[in-house]
């Protein structure tokens, strides 16, 4: 039964905002964009396929993932083993690093690193302490994730 | 503490016979006048180079002497002839306070080593009539500075300079080199005049090389009190960690009796009085007692049990059957407390394991915000994309992240997120201390419940052993019950009394504490100490005063101050640079190194009393009248300190204005190094 103070209170207008709300670090612009970067910047020629962004950003986004990854890639675990998602939030993020002229669509197939991109990616990889455990696992996986093996891994092929 | 420069002389031998320059120096203001290419520079470069200070100038080891003394001469009236140097060198005599000459000499041109440097005990240039005994010093090694055979070891000796440590980039120590000082002393023509206070060399690897060079030059107490302040650090966290492992052992004692430490933290106290106010205690049955009651009621029984008479098993049969049905219960009550004891354990390691889980997830998430945080404030195109919130195609503002634009209402800014994150983990944190500090207790009352358990065995043992003995052999149970309680006795008082023993040590480590923290609170909390602020602040008035006397006028003169950090100049905590006109640049630069100077008059420093200023290359000086300057540096003389200049500046105004101010003037027609007749 509420008192009659509450209801006093309650007797007149009155708003709720709602508190705002907390987003996981990984679904923030700049770090969802830098991971674009870092992984197109360790890519061959700076440039990637759709499929393999998806494949390298769900790798080396959380500390299991990134172990269970470099399991494959070492030979250590089959490809079969391994969850692949395609998230949307990557998605997102190449659309704004494209809007932003980081990166360009080329012949609609594989995104690349603009001269910005570029500048951007060597910031970031001469900053000393920001995204200290995706450029390890990057430096440790992108040599061997290439277009053909990223392929296999989505395949479900063996890889070695 | 002082240095004065007596005598510089430069030779060349060349196919065409001896070339050389001689230029003596007195106390007071020093002028020497030559036309531009003509070899001043040479010369008080060739000042640094003899003493074996040229990597102030370059890390790079080559001669910064010019062809004039490396490779080849020209003649005046006779252009175009060259003379190839065979063999040159650099001779400078010096004086210390105490009235000591020595004079050094290097050799610049040589089939010989270059490291070397001759001192002889006299003054060889001016008197050279005099044998004076020699001595090779070597330069620029590693280890000039600091060993026995080291010329800068013997320089700073002969100086009177105790250098400080120093730390390096690397954490390493080293010592403050002879190379990091002196372009406070000596300003060169080109970056010299450039940088503010001084172009420091960077190569040394010293930390804050510009603020410890100035800091000992002006004789500042920082240094030390910084140091001590690091040691005094250095002994906290030996004694933390000296409690903390004697805490460790007083546990492990108390654990012996499955007792635990009442009123000794984990870090150390100072009070001697909590120390001996503290306890332990043990589990009896379900609550917590102090282990000295335990003891005496053990005591009491064992009294009891010894005084009476152990009886035979028949005596107590039915005694012991009744007992035994007693003791059988006893014992099922007690396997179940401990059973529960271990079922609670189990869950609290369970719910530690959760727990530890969602820190780590928690730790995994500030850390991806705080990359995003600095991402965003990384001043790249990322930043400028991304900082604004808005969309970069169509610049409607847009939330910071990656789900749907249209996902949430709001969306925390990633400041907020991160001291969200921050204080949920903190709860967690403190939540896995309580797990952990609850795991801790619940171990200590399943051992005590497990001795327990053990006894009500033994005793069942004993009684069962009493009803099928022989009927007149003693009882076994009587027996069994009186060892068990003395054995127990011993080893809890063995524990109380290494307790007691652990107590006193304790008492000494907090002694000691209390004195380590005591001075520390008695260091003043601000970098500089009372003297050091004084000195500091004069130093500053003499800088305003010769600025507002040189013509400073990019603000007003009394607006320039001096940051007690690093000792730059700065104008309402920003400091100046870019701003100053060119020819201001020079009026500050002059106006510091004579203050530095000037300083030492008044006040205890450890500068050597003398400036040598090599006149500015740039257009700007041509600007600016040194008049004022040099009038102002005249006053040397008085103070018995030494202001070294040279100059190119329009010769007739030069000696107009010099005809009037008290110093020492010399001006060379042609080139400074001429033949020798």
């Amino acid at each position: 039964m509420p008192s009659d103070f509450l209801n006093k209170l309650l007797d007149g207008p009155f708003e709720l905002t709602s508190r705002p709300e907390p987003v996981p670090g990984d679904l923030r612009l700049a770090w969802g964009i830098a991971l674009v970067i870092l992984i197109l910047g360790r890519s061959r020629g700076k440039r990637a396929s759709l499929q393999k962004l998806h494949f390298m950003a769900h790798s080396a986004r959380t500390k299991e993932s990134r172990e269970e990854v470099r399991l494959v890639f070492i030979g250590d675990r089959s490809s079969a083993d391994l969850v692949v998602r395609v998230e949307p939030w990557l998605n997102r993020a190449i659309a704004f690093a494209r809007a932003a002229n980081l990166i360009t669509l080329e012949h609609g197939r594989s995104l690349k690193l603009t001269a910005d991109g570029l500048n951007t990616f060597e910031r970031i990889s001469s900053a000393e302490s920001v995204m200290t455990e995706e450029r390890a696992f990057l430096d440790v996986v992108s040599p061997r994730a290439s277009e053909v093996a990223v392929e296999k891994v989505m395949r479900m092929e063996r890889l070695l | 503490m002082t240095l004065r420069i007596r005598h510089l002389r430069l030779r060349a031998e060349t196919g065409a016979g001896p070339f050389g320059a001689d230029i003596p120096f007195s106390t007071g203001l020093n002028v020497l006048w030559a036309d531009n290419t003509k070899g001043k520079s040479t010369c008080l470069q060739g000042l640094l180079y003899a003493l074996g200070l040229e990597r102030m100038l370059s890390p790079r080891r080559e001669i910064p002497l010019t062809y004039v003394m490396t490779s080849h001469l020209e003649e005046d009236n006779k252009s175009g002839v060259r003379h190839a140097i065979l063999e040159s060198s650099v001779s400078v005599e010096l004086e210390n306070s105490a009235g000591k000459v020595i004079t050094v000499r290097r050799a610049v041109k040589s089939t010989g080593d270059t490291r070397l440097v001759t001192v002889f005990q006299g003054p060889q240039l001016t008197n050279p009539a005099g044998q004076y005994e020699q001595r090779d010093y070597f330069v620029l090694d590693p280890g000039a500075a600091q060993r026995e055979a080291g010329f800068h070891r013997y320089l700073a000796e002969f100086m009177s300079w105790q250098l400080p440590r120093a730390r390096r980039f690397d954490g390493s120590e080293t010592m403050l080199y002879l190379e990091t000082v002196f372009p406070l002393l000596y300003v060169e023509q080109k970056a010299g005049w450039s940088s503010m206070p001084a172009a420091f060399p960077s190569f040394l690897q010293i930390r804050d090389v510009g603020r410890r060079a100035i800091e000992f030059l002006m004789g500042l107490d920082t240094h030390e009190l910084e140091l001590r302040r690091q040691q005094l650090d250095i002994y906290i966290a030996a004694s933390n960690s000296a409690w903390a492992s004697k805490c460790a052992e007083i546990h492990s004692v108390a654990a012996l009796a499955n007792a635990r430490v009442q009123g000794i933290p984990s870090t150390p106290i100072i009070s001697v009085a909590d120390i001996e106010a503290s306890f332990l205690q043990a589990p009896a049955g379900d609550e917590w007692r102090p282990l000295d009651e335990i003891t005496s009621a053990l005591r009491g029984r064992i009294v009891t049990l010894r005084s009476a008479e152990v009886p035979d098993v028949e005596d107590m049969s039915d005694a012991a059957a009744e007992e035994l049905i007693h003791v059988m219960e006893v014992a099922a009550e007690q396997n179940a407390k401990r059973n529960a004891l271990f079922r609670a354990r189990q869950m609290e390691i369970v719910q530690r394991a959760s727990v530890q889980r969602r820190i780590a997830a928690l730790e995994e998430d500030l850390q991806k915000n705080q990359d995003a945080q600095k991402l965003r404030n990384f001043g790249s195109k990322l930043t400028e994309a991304f900082a604004t919130d808005h969309c970069p195609t169509c610049s409607q503002p847009i939330q910071d992240t990656l789900l749907a634009q249209q996902a949430s209402a709001a969306v925390m800014p990633v400041e907020d997120n991160i001291e969200y994150i921050k204080s949920q983990r903190s709860i967690f944190q403190r939540l896995s201390a309580q797990i952990e500090a609850a795991i801790a207790t619940v171990d200590r009352r399943l051992a005590a419940a497990t001795t327990e358990v053990n006894e009500t065995n033994s005793r069942l043992r004993a009684l069962r052993a009493d009803l099928i003995s022989p009927s007149h052999s003693p009882s076994t149970a009587t027996l069994e019950e009186r060892l068990r309680a003395e054995a127990r006795l011993e080893t809890l008082e063995d524990v109380q009394q290494r307790f007691e023993q652990h107590k006193v040590m304790l008492v000494t480590l907090a002694g000691r504490h209390a004195q380590i923290l005591a001075e520390r609170q008695s260091l003043p909390a601000d970098r500089l100490s009372a003297e050091d602020q004084a000195k500091l602040n004069h130093f500053t008035s003499l800088i305003q005063q010769q600025a507002a006397s040189y013509g400073f006028t990019t603000f007003p003169a009394e607006e320039i101050e001096i940051a007690p950090d690093n000792f730059r100049p700065q104008k309402e905590g920003f400091e100046i640079g870019f701003e100053l006109s060119a020819s201001d640049a020079i009026r500050l630069k002059w106006a510091y190194h004579l203050a530095l100077l000037e300083l030492s008059r008044t006040d205890t420093t450890n500068h050597p009393g003398f400036v040598v200023f090599d006149e500015p290359r740039q257009q700007a000086a041509r600007e600016i009248s040194f008049q004022r300057l040099l009038e102002r540096a005249a006053s040397a003389k008085v103070a018995g300190q030494q202001v070294i200049f040279a100059t190119s500046e329009d010769r007739g105004r030069l000696e107009g204005f010099l005809s009037r101010i008290d110093c020492a003037y010399r001006a060379f027609d042609g080139y400074i190094v001429k033949p020798l007749t």
